[in-house]
């Protein structure tokens, strides 16, 4: 091997280290010092919570009111308010307004005053298959609520699902 | 230690008869030559097999690896499963580089672990994304990982380690663009025309590659050679499709619904297909202008129909007539370029055909159980007549 091929190597090996203890050092840094916030959640396929070792989830959210025109893929943010346990939303803004605010891309174009579904990053979450057994029987006697945690830019990130059994 | 061969034995007594005045050295040389070439045939086919197994057993390991960590998923702790998924890329490299390049003790080995590190790259990136919750589906992960795979494939050669990066790549070209057309509601027509532009591509510019470029990374990890064939395979797949008037009628609607910049991103592709078909109707190769223009119509005739619609049934009848160029021309043109593999693949897609058109056209026709005795006889009728023309086909190109 020549040298310069080495040192190519050596530079890409350490590269591929860094890179995935990286991405997990932002992801845990999010987690750390972001707001945290629940929202309620649905299963969208509810006959088959789980494919694999994943829920594929719906939020009150992600159907809401464009105050503005929106074209697909366009940022939209929606300031979140407590209520009933959960936090929520429904107007549409094109930036995050107040500290409870996240922000997602719209799934279609829409006129003002149109409802738009929009697309948080927030909408698949992970679970070991013994884990996942655990919150599909819990769903079918509670309310799902993920805990988010949120960026001020609006960005979120799901940390957990939770299950209110309603007692 | 191991026994040494007999071109071994014969290198050191060839040297004592030279000094001991038996022979010259010009005749030692020719005597040596002899029998070098003799045992790299034989060792070749073993060579082979250990690579293969080599690198089974790293995908095998590397899956292994993925399946363990997300088994026990919960039992450990995100630090304990970022170190384990760390220690395991580093030291499929480190093993790799110490085996295969640092003493040479056991090259195959120490590539098929240089593989098994770039799988684990793969692994690890995905499975921090599921720790976190990240969305899963990124495609672009696969670029990062096609991307990595590519610098390492470079950097130590590896044959087998290029094709990874080209599959990750083409994975990626396909995830991207199943994620966009999702995205604006189009079906899997898109991705069809998508797969005959970029197989198209693939191979054209791996062809014109492998011509023009003499370079010492293209043909010690033969990248070039993997993306002709992947091309071949990827496009000769898409193309198929458009053999069935059902999916060459979903062209012009598939056309309509993308978006600006989807289209943009077709032509895009659609002019690299192009542009590598004319470079290979310029280049020296004996079938490069037959194999352009076959390119270069299938392209053409894919813009019409997504630009401008029309008959799915005239589509269908012209892409069964390119299709049938391209399966009849693979065979002509490995037969013309000494290339086996190209025979073998154009019997493959003619086969392919006629049983297709069998089913297309008289299987609604006939009574079922009838029909099955003579598609039954139909394939084997084609087996034995492509079986007898192959082989006398590569038996020509041997001699």
């Amino acid at each position: 091997m020549t040298h310069r091929r080495r040192v190519v190597l050596l530079v890409a090996v350490p590269a591929q280290l860094v890179v995935p203890l990286a991405l997990a050092g932002l992801a845990a840094a999010d987690l750390a010092f972001g707001r945290e916030v629940r929202l309620r959640a649905q299963p969208v396929d509810p006959l088959d919570v789980f494919r694999g070792n994943f829920v594929v989830l719906r939020y009150e959210i992600s159907s809401v009111q464009a105050l503005f025109g929106v074209d697909r893929g366009d940022r939209i943010c929606v300031e979140l308010t407590e209520r009933g346990g959960g936090w929520s939303g429904d107007r549409g803004l094109p930036d995050p307004v107040g500290e409870g605010a996240i922000c997602g891309r719209a799934r279609s174009d829409a006129e003002p005053g149109e409802r738009v579904g929009v697309e948080y990053g927030i909408e698949t979450y992970f679970a070991s298959a013994e884990r996942a057994r655990e919150i599909e029987n819990a769903i079918g006697s509670g309310e799902v609520f993920a805990v988010v945690d949120l960026d001020d830019d609006g960005s979120a990130r799901i940390e957990r699902l939770e299950v209110d059994d309603g007692g | 230690m191991a026994e040494p061969t007999f071109a071994e034995r014969l290198g050191r007594e060839s040297e004592r008869w030279v000094a001991e005045g038996l022979i010259t050295a010009e005749q030692a040389a020719v005597l040596r030559g002899r029998y070098e070439g003799a045992a790299a045939v034989r060792e070749e086919p073993r060579g082979r097999a250990a690579s293969a197994l080599a690198v089974v057993g790293a995908a095998a390991v590397g899956f292994g690896v993925i399946g363990f960590l997300a088994a026990n998923w919960e039992a450990m702790s995100h630090g304990l499963r970022l170190a384990l998924i760390t220690a395991a890329v580093g030291g499929a490299y480190a093993a790799g580089y110490e085996l295969r390049d640092r003493t040479g003790r056991l090259p195959r080995v120490g590539e098929a672990l240089y593989l098994l590190g770039v799988l684990l790259f793969g692994a690890a990136l995905f499975l921090v994304g599921q720790m976190y919750n990240v969305e899963a589906h990124d495609p672009l992960a696969l670029l990062i990982w096609a991307v990595a795979a590519a610098v390492v494939a470079l950097a130590v050669r590896s044959p087998a380690v290029a094709v990874a990066a080209l599959l990750i790549f083409t994975a990626w070209v396909g995830f991207e663009a199943g994620t966009a057309l999702e995205d604006s509601g189009e079906d899997a027509t898109a991705l069809a025309v998508l797969a005959v532009l970029y197989g198209g591509a693939l191979y054209g510019l791996g062809t014109v590659a492998l011509e023009r470029i003499r370079a010492a990374w293209l043909s010690e990890t033969r990248l070039a050679v993997a993306g002709r064939r992947l091309g071949l395979l990827i496009a000769a797949a898409g193309l198929f499709v458009f053999t069935f008037s059902e999916a060459s009628d979903e062209l012009g609607s598939a056309g309509r619904s993308l978006d600006g910049w989807l289209q943009a991103a077709l032509l895009l592709v659609a002019a690299v297909a192009l542009a590598s078909a004319v470079a290979l109707a310029l280049g020296a190769r004996r079938s490069g202008r037959g194999e352009a223009a076959v390119f270069a119509v299938a392209v053409a005739l894919l813009l019409i129909g997504v630009f401008a619609g029309g008959s799915g049934d005239l589509y269908a009848l012209l892409f069964n007539l390119v299709f049938a160029a391209l399966a009849l021309g693979a065979i002509l043109s490995g037969y013309l370029n000494d290339e086996p593999w190209l025979v073998n693949l154009g019997v493959a897609l003619v086969a392919i055909d006629l049983v297709a058109r069998y089913f297309d056209v008289f299987w609604s026709a006939l009574p079922r159980s009838l029909g099955l005795i003579l598609a039954g006889i139909l394939v084997l009728a084609i087996a034995w007549g492509l079986e007898r023309q192959r082989q006398r086909l590569l038996a020509r190109m041997d001699a």
